[in-house]
């Protein structure tokens, strides 16, 4: 016996609609991930191409740079060593082009000792005083620059000189602060003295002796050193390395009759010249403290 | 022909002033920047200021000579004296103050 024909009720209805609707979904979500995915792939990639052509650019913007700077470089030094010798006139705007452009990464303290050698030769009345007073203040501009661009790194501190003082103590040391200075850079601290020998008025140069001790809140030796201090010797350029790690220089920003000033500033290595390379140790100790270093 | 010589004269003294020293600096006492306080200069005969630090506790003064100078800091009328050098170009002297156990102020170099 046949069974009677079974009601369909409204789920089996909605069933039947859904059948065809299903397979068109299907088609259309297959076709919505396509499009998605295609276009995802072609922003990453356009993200990955416009990343290249910006690194490339910027290599051979460096690679530019670095042709026209080594082209003018050679251009100036040579101009400046072939100038008569007696065309100082010539070799102080010379001086003037390889400070402005290239002061944080040549030493050019033999080119200013020479210049002022020379100039200091010329007979009184001539343009003597007017180029000395040139290079000079080509050199504070440049030890200002330097300063300005170190101490948001470091720290310092400036003390005037009494000339006369120092003069009049002999051949004694006189100690820039009455107590070593403790300079602080990030967690790092350091002791650092500055004694003053003696003073040069016709040069203007003093000689000193840079003490650093206790850095990193250790024991450890007394450093010392001694060197002469004029408005040739800059900061970045001109430094004396701790075995901290970090830098210290002594410049000269002041000179006035009886009276200089001395600035000392300490900064990380890092911002020393481009000239001055790391050693190999303290970039090994860098990368130690680092993988030590608790991730955050 | 006075109004003129006067001018030359006026002209003259703010050019000097214009191209004299500047001593700058903050004033910092024991519990941080002093605000308000008065900081005064005396090069030789000729006195300078005083001027009011503003909220950070910076002064400027500027210092139409150069040479050896007292700067007097003034702070809830206690005032307290250091020497700084007058240079041709601007120089830096931050000042610390602090109350010594006779109550006195004292000032030394930040």
């Amino acid at each position: 016996m046949a069974d009677p024909p079974k009601h369909k009720d409204a789920w089996d209805k909605f069933g039947v609609l859904l059948q065809p609707v299903g397979g068109l979904l299907t088609a259309m979500a297959v076709a919505f991930l396509g499009v998605f995915g295609s276009r995802a792939l072609e922003e990453r990639q356009s993200r990955d191409t416009n990343a290249r052509l910006y690194s490339e650019l910027m290599s051979q913007r460096e690679v530019a740079e670095s042709t026209l700077r080594k082209d003018v470089l050679g251009a100036i030094l040579q101009e400046y060593l072939q100038a008569s010798p007696t065309d100082l006139d010539a070799k102080v705007l010379q001086l003037e082009l390889l400070s402005n452009n290239f002061h944080d990464s040549l030493d050019l303290r033999p080119l200013f000792h020479d210049l002022q050698r020379k100039l200091l030769k010329l007979p009184e009345g001539s343009d003597q005083q007017e180029l000395l007073a040139r290079i000079e203040n080509l050199a504070r501009e440049v030890t200002s620059k330097q300063l300005f661009t170190l101490q948001g790194r470091g720290a310092r501190f400036s003390r005037p000189v009494d000339l006369a003082e120092l003069d009049a103590s002999g051949s004694g040391s006189v100690p820039l602060t009455p107590e070593p200075q403790t300079l602080t850079i990030g967690e790092h601290k350091c002791d650092i003295s500055v004694l003053l020998r003696s003073a040069d008025r016709r040069t203007r140069n003093i000689r000193v002796r840079l003490e650093a001790s206790a850095c990193n809140g250790t024991d450890t030796q007394t450093l010392n050193t001694t060197f002469d201090v004029g408005f040739y010797d800059f900061p970045i350029i001109d430094n004396t390395r701790l075995p901290n790690g970090w830098r210290c220089a002594i410049a000269l920003t002041n000179w006035v009759d009886d009276f200089a000033e001395l600035t000392t500033i300490c900064f990380p290595g890092e911002y020393a010249s481009l000239k001055d390379r790391p050693y190999y140790e303290e970039v090994i100790q860098k990368l130690r403290e680092q993988s030590d270093a608790p991730s955050t | 022909m006075n109004k003129l010589i006067a001018f030359a004269i006026a002209t003259s003294l703010v050019s000097s002033a214009a191209g004299a020293g500047e001593v700058f600096g903050t004033v910092k006492g024991a519990s941080g920047v002093v605000k308000g306080a008065e900081v005064g200069a005396k090069c030789g005969d000729q006195a300078y200021g005083p001027v009011k630090t503003d909220a950070k506790g910076s002064y400027r003064l500027v210092i139409a000579q150069t040479g050896k100078c007292t700067l007097t800091v003034t702070q809830d009328g206690k005032s307290a004296t250091m020497n700084v050098v007058s240079f041709d170009d601007a120089t830096q002297s931050d000042v610390v103050l602090a109350v010594g156990a006779d109550g006195k102020l004292t000032a030394k170099r930040g």
